[in-house]
């Protein structure tokens, strides 16, 4: 299941993201994960690892994912290492009245039709809590000095 | 001499795989992965399961499990149970649940169950895991707890039972209590039949100390729920508790009597606050 959303914030991709390059901040913004603790002894950057759970449904998911790509002011990409099969990435896009701001997530259940039937059910709650995501680093970023 | 370590369990697990009690490496991650999420559906759309308190489980090292056990040999709790530790902490972190023989000695059933890292009741198994390990689930009130009457569905019924003290005092492994309420209404267990179990000496012959009997469907009255049942999607509701060291707490009495009541009655507290949780039983 792949899932992609975009906001547009009015302020610099630099100051965007100091953000979303700041996994100490998910709590304040990242909605529905439940945990983002570092697990290397990196914090940040390609090579980062960092348990993440995410609340789905009755239970909480996740596992061990580790950054892979991260080019400063456009993108960070991760990947799990152990539990759900996921990746992810924050991709920033300078526009003219500031930034696209994508948050893109896949994961893979297995499960063959029956998993796919719950990628489904599970992509609606994981989408909807994307973009409440992204809304609430735009309301972060546009009300911060 | 001892034997090394590796050497000692693997003999272990030999001597213990001979009598089908632990055969641990049956337990498949990729098959239990493939299976997640049909159980996810049931956990969340048919029982709307609410699970808590993962986050006090030691994210390394084994554990042993200490559960209340409900809804009769169907057990929605197990199934939530499984589900929530292997998406919390990912298939790769090796966790088995003991359960009656007769359970896995069943042909498909036992063997599905294997993968799922089902291994048949005994201290024997649950030290060879725990060796392993790998984190351990236990109902230590077993037949007599899940059967217990409507009525009862509140109660922590371990009948006594403190195997579960002496397997986490040998293994030195912190206890940590799983409570759930609900699964008692997934169905209507009327009585849990102990005399009868008595009179017809099911304990020799089965190991079974009840025989219960239910309404539930599709059978109407169901004496014994050999067969199963259809449980009714009544909501489960699950806390994993602060663990208990046992061994730093209680010393050499971690399996006295005063051990067992101090878990006991922790569970009860949290089951009894669990279930005052509840406004309209079964479906709230």
């Amino acid at each position: 299941m792949e899932l992609s959303e975009t906001i547009r914030i009015a302020v610099s991709p630099t100051k965007v993201f100091e953000l979303v390059d700041d996994p100490a901040r998910y709590h304040e913004f990242f909605v529905g994960v439940t945990r983002w603790e570092p697990r290397s002894k990196k914090l940040r950057g390609v090579g980062a690892k960092f348990r993440v759970l995410m609340q789905v449904g009755s239970i909480q998911a996740g596992g061990t994912v580790k950054v892979i790509e991260r080019t400063r002011p456009k993108l960070i990409r991760w990947e799990s290492e152990q539990g759900i099969h996921q990746a992810g990435c924050w991709r920033l896009e300078k526009v003219d009245d500031g930034t696209d701001l994508t948050l893109d997530i896949e994961f893979d259940l297995s499960g063959g039709p029956l998993g796919a039937l719950v990628a489904r059910l599970a992509g609606r709650i994981v989408a909807r809590n994307m973009w409440a995501t992204l809304m609430a680093a735009r309301r972060i970023v546009e009300n911060e000095d | 001499m001892t034997a090394p370590r590796a050497e000692r369990i693997s003999e272990e697990k030999k001597a213990l795989i001979a009598g089908a009690a632990a055969e641990l490496s049956a337990r498949d991650p990729e098959f239990i992965r493939y299976q997640l999420p049909g159980m996810w559906l049931f956990s969340t759309i048919y029982f709307r399961a609410e699970v808590t308190g993962f986050d006090r489980i030691p994210e390394e090292g084994p554990v042993l499990f200490v559960g209340n056990h409900s809804g009769g040999n169907m057990t929605p709790d197990s199934m939530v149970f499984m589900l929530a530790f292997n998406t919390y902490f990912g298939v790769e972190r090796p966790v088995y649940a003991l359960a009656h023989s007769l359970v896995t000695s069943w042909p498909v059933v036992g063997h599905l169950a294997g993968k799922w890292g089902i291994i048949t009741a005994g201290p024997k198994a649950a030290q060879a895991a725990l060796d392993e390990g790998a984190s351990v689930l236990v109902y230590p009130g077993g037949d007599v707890e899940t059967h217990r009457p409507w009525t009862a569905r509140h109660e922590i019924r371990f009948d006594g039972r403190k195997g579960f003290l002496r397997t986490a005092k040998d293994a030195g492994v912190p206890i940590v209590p799983v409570v759930s309420v609900g699964g008692q209404d997934t169905y209507l267990p009327l009585t849990d039949g102990r005399r009868i179990a008595r009179l017809l000496k099911l304990d020799k012959l089965a190991r079974l100390k009840v025989l219960p009997i239910s309404l539930a469907l599709p059978w109407g009255l169901n004496i014994g729920d050999f067969g199963g049942h259809l449980p009714l999607p009544a909501k489960i509701r699950m806390e994993v508790l602060e663990p208990i060291d046992v061994v730093e707490r209680f010393g050499d009495d971690a399996d006295s009597d005063e051990a067992y009541r101090y878990v006991t009655e922790r569970m009860q507290e949290a089951l009894t606050a669990l279930a005052a949780g509840r406004v309209l039983p079964p479906l709230l």
